[in-house]
């Protein structure tokens, strides 16, 4: 006897049977979303990025991928730091001790906002001269790109393979202290010698970039 | 009378003190300029920094220099006012 009322499946029923899930453990991870950021916006900040996912530099190869990305250690930043601080505190401290009453108000306000404007400016340069200057390690090249002042800039690049001597230098109780020191690197090209400059964990650079160069000899034995 | 025998006439008819903040006022409007010339080369030099580093850090990078310039420009205003 054919069936008088059956109810067709919901377009939302699974109609073919379900997979069991693997463990969480054996599952891939998923691959970032195209768009979407996978580092948090903070770790651009950081002195020392290990892969960094979502930067690039100017002159960097397609199948070029970023290993390690340095800028030097926070703590160099201390001097322009402190030198800010003492002169966003110079117009109160000026005022309390020997008093500026005797220049009218609108100078004495600009010359106020005056000083702040050049406090912050210096404030600026050296943050933004820190924060561009950063030694890149890749699969295939070292580079070193130096903002020494706002208006100079400095790039330098070496086949990993042109290496001849990487050293690391950490001198001085500050450097022991905060673990940062120099990274010379002697090479064989066009500019002999690369240096990274109080770069953080400078023994951990050097094994990276002579385990670099170890690698890059035994692809070229086989 | 040249123009620098009127800016003598000038500085001695409105007495020593008022010729005295009118040069300050001078060399403020003068700094306040240099500062917004500095503000525009800040700019540029960002844009070329963002070019070398590229990442996600651009923009907000861009809205503080932009904003440093519009407070640059606009302090240079208020000193032509209130001065």
């Amino acid at each position: 006897m054919p069936d008088i009322f059956v109810s067709s499946p919901s377009p939302s029923e699974p109609t073919t049977a379900v997979e069991e899930l693997p463990e969480k453990s054996e599952r891939k991870p998923l691959p970032p979303k195209a768009g979407k950021k996978s580092h948090r916006f903070h770790h651009h900040f950081l002195s020392l990025i290990n892969h960094p996912r979502d930067l690039r530099f100017e002159s960097q190869g397609e199948k070029e991928k970023i290993v390690l990305l340095l800028r030097r250690h926070p703590i160099t930043n201390l001097p322009w730091m402190a030198l800010v601080f003492v002169m966003a505190l110079t117009p109160s401290v000026l005022n309390h001790y020997f008093g500026l009453d005797f220049i009218p108000l609108n100078f004495r306000l600009m010359g106020g906002v005056g000083w702040y404007l050049l406090t912050f400016a210096i404030g600026l340069a050296n943050f933004l001269c820190w924060f561009f200057t950063v030694e890149i390690i890749t699969d295939e090249r070292v580079i070193d790109i130096d903002f020494m002042t706002i208006l100079n800039r400095h790039v330098g690049s070496a086949r990993i393979a042109n290496i001849e001597e990487v050293n690391a230098q950490t001198g001085g109780f500050i450097r022991s202290l905060f673990n940062y020191g120099d990274v010379t690197i002697q090479t064989a090209g066009a500019s002999p010698e690369i240096i990274f400059d109080a770069v953080p964990e400078p023994a951990y650079v050097t094994e990276l970039l002579n385990e670099s160069i170890s690698q890059i000899k035994h692809r070229r034995e086989r | 009378m040249t123009p620098f025998e009127h800016f003598i006439q000038w500085l001695v008819s409105i007495g020593p003190q008022a010729a005295f903040w009118g040069m300050i006022k001078i060399l403020f409007l003068l700094g306040f300029f240099l500062y917004i010339a500095f503000a525009l080369v800040v700019i540029r030099q960002t844009s070329l920094m963002t070019k070398t580093l590229i990442g996600g850090f651009a923009a907000p990078i861009k809205i503080v220099v932009l904003a440093h310039l519009g407070v640059a420009i606009a302090v240079f205003l208020l000193a032509l006012m209130i001065l």
